[in-house]
């Protein structure tokens, strides 16, 4: 449902423009009292933002000594830009009630009933019913609760395309900080900050949301329901880092990192070649010995040298093709610390280049393969 | 035909303009004490100010609620059932807030207070901003039975009992509520409520 464009005074004809505050306008030519009954007319209303300056720039400076963030981000990054957008969430509110059933289960223990009309004294107390273990019984009782309670739930107003944060996160910060919400008007809210358009109908939200829950919940009905939108602070910052333009966005209510993009801390990739290193001294230091007959290992006592140099040599271009592949992923992939509410995780921003070791890796294949079914065969002879 | 998207909002009796806060579904008008609501301009309510009973001075605001009176009959098969609610106390008169609060539940029971321990007596009060109010009066009948239903299940299961709520009369009342700190007093009980309660 969308708002008409232009109205006129059932009063004195005056064409006004739909009202965004409040139902209740007052007519600019004839100044008298008038309500608008559109339908899609919401009050709306703001979580204050809560965090000062000085607190965004503890957090930057903190995120910025992450350890997968380049280690001069903090001193070299230059802030552009700090601006405050405010995203749109419905607020479902309202009261339902009725009467359900729930069965209230009950233990009953029952004592053996010949204890009772047993003989006096001994005789009574030996007589076996006094040995009979006694049994509990559940006993489903009738019971019924009345419900007559309030609701409030938040959905999310707008898709959020471009928005890496799970919808439920910010939709528990909008609930959980209701009670601070406080009423506004879309002059007010553009005053200052971006107002994120809302782009997801209401309709949608009723037919998923609110009623396919409560209201299907044995007896209970939604009585009434009113709806709002609310708007949550978001600070957005965007940096300027060498060559680059990074952004990064945090609640103004909690203080959380919502979503943004950094660059990956590329000197972890020399960091890297150490392991490959190291794998490719072993591997041919191994066959060195070998064949300068010095004994180590477990091939040493083999006498078929040519055959474990080989071997040797073959493992050996492996190690090296796959060390040069993973340098090529690393330094060429376009690869991004991206922020989230748990935290950064590092994502390839793009497909990396086209591979330029595919013959080398056709060549790997054809020899893992030839090494895989010359040793198969072997087998197969024994 | 669809009603029209702009309707006068003007007093039924006197024809002056309604008052009303951005988030009014219910107008008022005070010179001649009448409440309207938005989905029917043509069916006024009387609106009145409640005296504080706790103290002298003007309150820091009136909250609006709706004064439901009526009567409540219950049937059962339960002869048992039906002792334990005839010694009942039965309830007194239902005032159900009519302004919007977001987190209403988690507070006190103002209606139930009201109802067992005795609401507003005087209905003289001196005239002043009211909150906006918005619960349509239509739901106020169920409002009150499940109201009832809940009052008797305290005392005896109602599961079979058949509660009926027979509206006689609604009105519109402003109860006045004092600032205390952080927090709001409402001048007939002395019940605490937080300023939260009053945000919409
Ligand atoms: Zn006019
Ligand atoms: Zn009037």
């Amino acid at each position: 449902m969308t708002a008409p464009r232009a109205l006129s005074c059932p009063l004195c004809g005056g064409a006004l423009a739909p009202p965004a505050a409040s139902r209740r306008l007052v007519c600019t030519y004839c100044g008298r009292a008038l309500l608008y009954t559109g339908e899609e007319f919401m009050p709306r209303f703001m979580i204050p933002p809560k965090l000062a300056e000085a607190d965004h720039q503890k957090a930057c400076r903190l995120l910025f000594r992450n350890p997968m963030l380049p280690g001069d981000l903090g001193r070299r990054a230059v802030l552009l830009r700090h601006q405050r957008i405010y995203l749109p969430f419905y607020l479902l509110t309202g009261k339902r009630g009725g009467v359900i059933a729930v069965g209230k289960e009950r233990m009953v223990t029952k004592l053996p009933v010949q204890s009772l009309s047993g003989g006096a004294g001994m005789g009574a107390q030996m007589s076996p019913a006094r040995y009979e273990t006694k049994r509990t019984d559940v006993i489903v009782e009738e019971d019924s609760r009345v419900v007559l309670g309030d609701f409030h739930y938040a959905y999310s107003a707008s898709a959020l395309e471009n928005w890496d944060v799970l919808d439920t996160d910010l939709k528990d910060m909008v609930a959980a900080h209701l009670d601070e919400a406080v009423s506004t008007t879309m002059a007010e809210l553009a005053r200052d900050a971006d107002v994120v358009d809302v782009d997801i109908p209401l309709d949608r939200i009723v037919d998923k949301g609110v009623g396919a829950g409560p209201s299907t919940q044995g007896d209970i009905k939604i009585l009434e329901m009113r709806t709002a939108l609310v708007y949550l602070p978001v600070a957005v910052f965007t940096f300027r880092y060498g060559g680059e333009i990074l952004s990064a966005a945090r609640d103004e209510v909690e203080g959380r990192w919502l979503m943004g993009q950094l660059p990956f801390r590329k000197d972890w990739a020399p960091l890297l070649a150490l392991p490959i290193m190291a794998g490719l001294g072993f591997v041919g230091g191994n066959a060195l010995a070998l064949l300068s007959g010095v004994p180590g290992g477990e091939w040493a006592g083999s006498p078929q040298t040519v055959k474990v140099v080989l071997v040797a040599g073959g493992l050996l271009g492996l190690v090296l093709v796959m060390g040069l592949q993973a340098a090529w992923l690393i330094l060429r992939t376009p690869y991004v610390a991206r922020l989230t509410p748990s935290g950064l995780r590092v994502e390839a921003a793009g497909t990396p280049p086209k591979n330029p070791f595919g013959p080398l890796n056709t060549f790997a294949a054809f020899m893992v393969k030839a090494m895989v079914q010359g040793r198969r065969r072997e087998r197969w002879i024994e | 035909m669809s009603r029209p998207l702009l309707v006068p909002l003007c007093c039924p009796k006197c024809g002056s303009d309604l008052d009303g806060g951005p988030h009014a579904l219910i107008f008022l008008c005070l010179p001649c004490g009448l409440a309207i609501h938005a989905s029917d301009p043509r069916r006024p309510y009387s609106l009145s100010f409640a005296a504080p009973l706790l103290r002298q001075a003007a309150p820091d605001l009136y909250a609006p609620f709706w004064k439901v009176e009526g009567s409540f009959t219950w049937s059962t098969q339960d002869p048992k059932k039906e002792r334990v609610y005839a010694n009942q106390r039965p309830l007194g008169t239902l005032f159900v807030p009519a302004f919007w609060s977001p987190k209403a539940a988690y507070y006190d029971n103002l209606t139930l207070r009201y109802a067992l321990q005795g609401g507003p007596q005087r209905l003289d009060g001196a005239a002043g901003p009211v909150l906006d109010g918005a619960r349509p009066p239509e739901v106020l009948g169920e409002l009150a039975r499940l109201t009832w239903l809940a009052y008797l299940d305290r005392a005896a299961d109602v599961t079979g009992v058949e509660g009926r709520f027979q509206v006689e009369d609604l009105s519109y009342a402003a109860i006045p509520f004092y600032r205390d700190g952080a927090r709001f007093l409402d001048g007939i009980l002395g019940v605490p409520v937080p300023e939260a309660y009053f945000s919409g």
